[in-house]
């Protein structure tokens, strides 16, 4: 296990300035993912702090040390990579022996850290097997197995996932989880998909162009996006612009709603509620007491995704809101069907209304 | 450590290898495909045959392996094969010494040069050997000019081995170049690297491996153009195997269609060593399901 620092991290390619000031502490042992759309720098980062890239400025600290101008080869970090990086040339169990052949392990040791890898990975029999002979998955998971042979001090896994499909996918994901708790080892993953980040990880970085716009656990993530990125970005939120108008008050098109993340910002400042699906409810008007202009709507869609439906209504401002709901309470809403929309206050997360980006 | 845990049986182990075609249900070849390949291989096997039969005629009606015996038992045969064996092991062993670096650098590390490579691969296709040799005797054998050599060396075949280089420089790095394409030589690096691998076990643990195939198939051909070459030999007078076939041929036209059918089998048989020797040991990329 180990400590690791990165420290205003800057990286360019020409004009095209990749990492801003990239800084991130990680703790002993967690497993952390850099998350981020495509072009966002991560994968760039965690090169930079395997030694494959080199940085403009910045530092790369493992336990205090500065390893920044130091070699791939001597910094003692296992990577799996997105493309398969198995040497087509050497069995499975060669592959996982490859590291410690290089580092003068002796024969016997080597067999025995290769056993227990490839038995880890739920590949022994396929110890003999040469790259071309596993599948997808199974040459990925060799890859783990090779690069926790060295005993690293970190694991690097840069998309380890994105070749495969969407079964064995879910299937290995929960492997890494696993084997990381096994192992213990810090862990440092990327990925550009929202829902591997949120279930293997302690934390999460959220990258976008070049900077870490919130780096915590991924219920914080999804529940307090700090930025209006991280919100749009990560799960799905419905947006309504509003203004402060006092104190965990906010104000929509002319009604006041109360929203008690909005404490502590001044009355006028222009803002954003991002609602999750999850938090907002619907309401028949008919029979009932009409709704304020600001929750009356007209659903427009339903989308079904098995045990829950999202029904999207547009509002009478013309925004449009989402709700997941029970697939059988959602056939109470029918497309066309005038109704209310309420929401959960205290969930409402408010953010200065600023672009996105 | 480490705690042995089964997998979900079959979770995502390769699917069995389907069925191979049986005999009735294989498609059957298309009739103007065989007449074609039956064309094809009578333009190809037709002079073969033609010299073969002319290198068994003994005179009159009579054909037997004379010839043969006659250039078995002639030691001017073995000495050019001998000193052409040579200079394709002296080619053969700078040309991959200078291109194998040099394709794993472009590649890895300038690939914006590898259109420049492709252009110099390809100029001894428009230079025609004469122009070469003239050219490469005028640059290193002149007395005084500033890649003059030692007259010791410019006057030994081995100074061939220059222009052998250059010659067949398409054959060499295309093949070279088509098998580090075949494979992820930038991933598999970083791979061995973050693993702790040094350059030097990256190349001969990793890479040349990888590229058997590849680093046979240039062998075999710098080979086959070295031992066919005449143009160098005949003009600096160095007795070469091509040279003493073209000799031959002058002198007795039989014999040099024995000899022309024996070297052509030699090369058949490297050749066929390669296919053998080198398909046993394909590296194989990709992975199954």
């Amino acid at each position: 296990m180990a400590r690791l620092e990165i420290r205003d991290v800057n990286k360019s390619y020409g004009v095209q300035h990749v990492l801003r000031d990239a800084g991130l502490q990680f703790i002993e042992g967690e497993l952390v993912t850099l998350l981020g759309p495509s072009g966002c720098g991560k994968t760039t980062l965690l090169r930079i702090i395997a030694g494959l890239e080199t940085a403009d400025s910045g530092a790369v600290l493992l336990d205090g040390t500065d390893i920044t101008p130091m070699p791939p080869n001597k910094r003692n970090m296992g990577m799996v990579f997105q493309a398969y990086s198995l040497f087509p040339n050497m069995s499975a169990a060669d592959n996982v022996a490859f590291g410690l052949h290089v580092r003068g392990a002796e024969k016997g040791g080597r067999q025995h850290r290769v056993g227990e890898l490839l038995d880890m990975v739920g590949l022994s029999a396929f110890a003999q097997k040469y790259p071309h002979q596993l599948s997808g998955g199974q040459q990925q998971r060799v890859a783990l197995a090779r690069a926790l042979a060295i005993r690293p001090d970190l694991l690097l896994l840069d998309e380890p996932l994105s070749a495969l499909d969407a079964r064995v996918r879910v299937q290995l994901r929960d492997e890494i989880r696993r084997i990381h708790e096994e192992t213990g080892v810090t862990t440092i993953f990327v990925t550009h998909d929202q829902e591997e980040a949120l279930s293997i990880s302690d934390r999460v970085a959220v990258m976008n162009r070049g900077q870490i716009d919130q780096f915590d656990s991924p219920h914080a993530i999804y529940q307090r996006p700090a930025t209006p990125f991280v919100a749009g970005f990560i799960g799905v939120s419905s947006c309504l612009s509003a203004t402060v108008v006092e104190a965990g008050m906010v104000r929509v098109e002319a009604e006041t709603f109360a929203a008690p993340a909005a404490r502590g910002l001044a009355a006028g400042t222009a803002v954003s509620i991002y609602l999750r699906p999850e938090d907002v409810r619907l309401r028949a008007t008919a029979g009932a007491p009409q709704p304020t202009a600001g929750r009356r709507g007209t659903v427009r869609t339903h989308t079904f995704m098995g045990a829950l439906t999202r029904v999207t209504v547009r509002l009478a401002n013309g925004s449009d809101i989402f709700a997941d709901l029970a697939t059988p309470e959602a056939g109470d809403f029918p497309a066309g069907a005038e109704i209310a929309v309420d929401w959960n206050a205290d969930r409402a997360q408010v953010l200065p209304a600023a672009r996105e980006g | 450590m480490a705690e042995a845990i089964a997998f979900p049986p079959g979770a995502d182990v390769a699917p069995p290898a389907p069925p191979a075609p049986a005999g009735r249900g294989r498609r059957r070849p298309n009739v103007m495909s065989v007449i074609w390949i039956i064309i094809v291989a009578t333009f190809f096997l037709l002079p073969l045959l033609g010299t073969a039969v002319f290198s068994l005629w003994a005179g009159g009606d009579r054909y037997n392996l004379t010839n043969y015996a006659a250039l078995v038992k002639t030691p001017e045969v073995w000495a050019s094969l001998w000193l052409s064996v040579q200079l394709a092991v002296y080619t053969v062993v700078i040309s991959l010494t200078l291109l194998i670096p040099t394709v794993l650098f472009v590649r890895l590390r300038a690939p914006w040069l590898r259109p420049v490579l492709e252009v110099i691969s390809v100029m001894p296709f428009v230079i025609p050997p004469i122009a070469l040799i003239q050219g490469l005797t005028g640059l290193y054998s002149v007395p005084d000019a500033p890649l003059a050599m030692p007259i010791w060396f410019v006057s030994r075949p081995e100074f061939m081995v220059i222009g052998y280089v250059i010659l067949s420089l398409p054959y060499s790095y295309r093949a070279l170049d088509v098998g580090i394409s075949a494979l992820d030589v930038s991933t598999l690096t970083q791979a061995a690297l973050s693993l702790g691998a040094s350059w030097a076990q990256i190349f001969t643990r990793v890479i040349i491996p990888n590229l058997r195939t590849a680093i046979l198939g240039a062998t075999l051909l710098t080979f086959a153009i070295v031992l066919g070459e005449f143009v160098f030999a005949n003009i600096l007078l160095f007795n070469t195997f091509a040279v003493y076939i073209n000799y031959i041929g002058q002198v007795n036209g039989t014999e040099a269609a024995a000899l022309s059918l024996f070297s052509f089998f030699v090369t058949w048989l490297g050749m066929l060593g390669i296919l053998a020797g080198g398909g046993r040991g394909q590296v194989r990329t990709g992975g199954v399901g």
